[in-house]
């Protein structure tokens, strides 16, 4: 068993519970898709009397929600970013934080690897980790789509919504890995990036319409993969998506730089 | 060959060590003592390349650590002062993953060392009592037969028994030729198998030297029971407590001090290690 075996073996468990969470709610939102769909005029008459703000910080638009993919893009999709949001933070954080919390980064770090080599197999694992659970996502959800759903959708749209909760997970998951390395506390760094998880998710839906706000949208990564505007274009937002990325990837490289030089306190 | 000059570390404005020199060559044990906080540990923290100093060198094989620590790790085995290892594995499992990580492991030698510490390798780490951590913390460090070994008062938790058979072993890898630094608080262990020493307190080495200068140093309180007193007693340092008598004895008058003891009557004698710390004042005086 080397690191890579060790990390995979002692983390496989925490990822097939959330591999069944994710493929069983993507079940039952597929499964109802039909019936709301035929059912949804008394739900859309309801919802032309509300204001547009009020339907906007619900993220809920009367022309997606007509469509097959607009249940799941605006109701499923809060959910499916803030679990996979929350799998990057706490599988990084067990990653990373983990080894200083159990004070067993001492014991890897006199072992002949270098900290980069170490580092490296670390983000490697966690890397395979979020995009398993992005491919039984895109997988498990372009399948019951497709044997669930009668009516016409897009697999563009379906796809562009699992690459957003890849970026998602990525993106916090870096996030993850060097406020591990800052606060050397798995709950500590649970805590904060939770925090900024949530404050840019409902920072962002809830100030919609908002003028003032602005600032609180425009600063948080969700405001450039809007699954609103993705139902509408039938495209996705591919090129914010791979800026999220670089930005993750420089994140991880500025992890690894503090990692290299930093003082090990126990 | 290990070399410490001058090393000085601060945790911002608190003092970790000031000044702190030593050297260790081949086939050599150095026994670093103090009591609790006085530096040993960010000295070997140093020296394990987790902690950069803010003046002075750490020198191992002629690397700077923490710097060029990546060159030297395959030679070093570490015993960290408290154990800390995968608490959801099993021994078994912690012995293949400690191999993964060498080219080449001597499962011979790997076979022994669980046969002498007596190695339970079915039970997971967080099973372990202290002193069964400690013998896989002895084993993971030993067993790829570092040139350099570093041990952070590795007998704490230990039983007599085992930490005899550790004496043994660390005095097997003195033979093949290692570079050892043997950190304690416990000065008799130290005398036991060590060559040199550096005392430190404060952070600064206080004192250093072979151990036979150490023997100068050290002394046993020896508590005699209803001790009928002779004339020929009187030239060693004691006091009477409740009709006990306690001597001081430095080590190296030990010897003859109990020549003159077996002369007269007594009821119960009890020998003793004075605390590190009394020796220190000591020094101080």
């Amino acid at each position: 068993m080397n690191l890579i075996k060790k990390e995979f073996k002692y983390n496989l468990k925490n990822l097939l519970i959330w591999i069944t969470v994710i493929v069983l709610f993507n079940l039952m939102f597929s499964s109802i898709t039909d019936l709301v769909n035929n059912q949804n005029s008394l739900v859309l008459s309801f919802l032309e009397k509300m204001p547009e703000t009020f339907l906007k910080a619900f993220n809920l638009d009367l022309n997606t929600l007509s469509r097959p993919e607009g249940l799941f893009g605006s109701e499923g999709m809060t959910f499916m970013f803030i679990f996979f949001g929350i799998f990057g933070i706490t599988l990084a954080s067990k990653i990373f934080a983990g080894e200083f919390d159990n004070k067993t980064i001492e014991y890897l770090l006199i072992k002949p690897f270098s900290r980069k080599k170490i580092f490296s197999e670390k983000v490697f694992v966690l890397s395979i980790n979020t995009f398993l659970l992005f491919a039984f996502f895109l997988l498990t959800i372009l399948l019951f789509f497709k044997l669930f759903v009668s009516e016409n959708y897009s697999n563009i749209v379906l796809v562009s919504f699992s690459l957003y909760l890849f970026v998602t997970e990525f993106f916090f998951a870096s996030l993850s890995i060097l406020i591990s390395l800052i606060t050397k506390n798995k709950k500590l760094t649970n805590s904060i990036v939770m925090g900024i998880l949530f404050f840019m998710y409902f920072g962002y839906s809830v100030t919609q319409g908002v003028k003032n706000a602005e600032i609180i949208r425009k600063i948080s990564i969700f405001n450039y993969m809007s699954t609103i505007d993705t139902i509408k274009n039938l495209n996705g937002f591919y090129l914010n998506s791979f800026l999220i990325l670089v930005i993750s990837i420089t994140v991880i490289f500025i992890s690894m730089k503090l990692f290299e030089k930093q003082n090990i306190l126990l | 060959m290990i070399i410490v000059k001058n090393l000085k570390k601060y945790y911002g404005k608190n003092r970790g060590i000031e000044d702190v020199s030593f050297e260790i060559n081949e086939g050599e044990i150095l026994g670093l003592i103090g009591p609790n906080g006085a530096g040993k540990t960010t000295t070997i923290r140093i020296l394990t390349g987790f902690l950069s100093p803010d003046n002075g060198k750490a020198l191992i094989s002629n690397k700077k650590m923490p710097f060029e620590i990546d060159l030297v790790k395959e030679n070093i085995g570490y015993i960290p002062g408290e154990v800390n290892f995968y608490g959801e594995m099993r021994v078994k499992e912690f012995l293949e993953f400690n191999r993964s990580f060498y080219k080449n492991i001597d499962l011979n030698y790997e076979k022994e060392l669980i046969k002498i510490l007596g190695i339970e390798l079915n039970k997971k780490f967080k099973a372990l009592s202290l002193g069964n951590k400690k013998k896989v913390a002895i084993l993971q460090a030993l067993v790829h037969k570092p040139k350099y070994l570093i041990l952070d008062e590795p007998t704490n938790g230990l039983d007599p028994l085992v930490q005899q058979k550790f004496y043994e072993l660390i005095l097997k890898h003195k033979q093949m030729g290692a570079v050892i630094l043997f950190s304690s608080h416990i000065l008799s262990e130290v005398e036991k198998i060590c060559d040199t020493f550096a005392m430190i307190k404060d952070g600064k080495v206080i004192k250093s030297g072979t151990i036979d200068s150490l023997r100068d140093i050290s002394k046993k309180l020896i508590y005699i029971y209803d001790l009928v007193f002779t004339e020929n007693l009187k030239r060693f340092d004691y006091k009477i407590k409740e009709n006990v008598y306690i001597f001081e004895i430095k080590n190296n008058d030990l010897k003859d001090f109990l020549n003159e003891l077996v002369k007269t009557e007594f009821k119960d004698i009890e020998i003793k290690n004075p605390a590190l710390e009394d020796i220190f004042l000591e020094l101080y005086k």
